[in-house]
């Protein structure tokens, strides 16, 4: 049973000489295969991650997506080079993962998969991904940018239907 | 893993290592990185090397070649 998922994910990042507060909106498939249950990206298309239940293989994406950005960032010179290299690498996806997902929210919607089973709130609403990639200014800064912290995943994970 | 995407380009970064394709793609790459216990090199599980095929647009050539690995 392959599940399309929305995850939402947001990350203060540090590079040179700029804080910058980084909001993902993206898709990301979950399957069971190899003897693990893994997460296959489709924005951004260009990660992938595994565990032993769909809370630890999310736990190990969102991982693998912070040490890409703080990579990005150590290589990007200015502010804005960095967002250029974040905001490509969420875009950037393969045609076959986007079929894969579009597929899988098909046989949800269509009653084909069940859905009851991952327990997460159901998203009827085709959304885009997106990435906002803003400067932080330190006269700007406050607690209430701080996210809201969370252990589960599903208050941070939707599944597209 | 030379052998199974021979225009890769390897970069390693100080979390993880970033792999091109660049006769495919131009900026795109796919992210392998380090492992969440300490591990100092990325941990090449079959799940990222169905991500790389599936990402280059080799993934038949992955179907065929993931189990000899």
């Amino acid at each position: 049973m392959i599940i399309p998922l929305y995850f939402q994910f947001r990350l203060p990042v540090y590079g040179r000489r700029f804080v910058a507060d980084v909001r993902i909106r993206g898709r990301i498939t979950c399957v069971e295969e190899y003897g693990a249950t893994c997460i296959y990206g489709v924005n951004p298309g260009g990660l992938a991650a595994g565990g032993e239940d769909m809370n630890s293989a999310y736990v190990d994406f969102k991982l693998g997506l912070a040490a890409t950005l703080f990579d990005l960032a150590k290589d990007a010179d200015t502010f804005h080079a960095f967002k250029e290299a974040a905001t490509d690498f969420i875009a950037a996806t393969d045609d076959e993962s986007v079929a894969e997902w579009e597929k899988a929210r098909h046989a949800i919607r269509a009653g084909t998969t069940p859905a009851e089973g991952a327990d997460l709130r159901r998203e009827t609403e085709a959304l885009p991904a997106e990435i906002n990639v803003e400067r932080l200014q330190p006269s700007k800064s406050s607690p209430a940018l701080n996210p809201e912290p969370k252990v589960a995943v599903a208050p941070a994970l939707e599944m597209a239907a | 893993m030379d052998e199974l995407l021979p225009d890769w380009e390897m970069k390693e970064k100080e979390h993880g290592i970033h792999i091109y394709c660049p006769a495919l793609r131009n900026r795109a790459f796919v992210a392998l990185p380090k492992g969440a216990h300490g591990r100092t090199n990325p941990e090449i599980a079959l799940f990222h090397v169905k991500k790389l095929f599936r990402f280059f647009g080799k993934l038949e050539e992955a179907k065929v070649r993931i189990p000899q690995l």
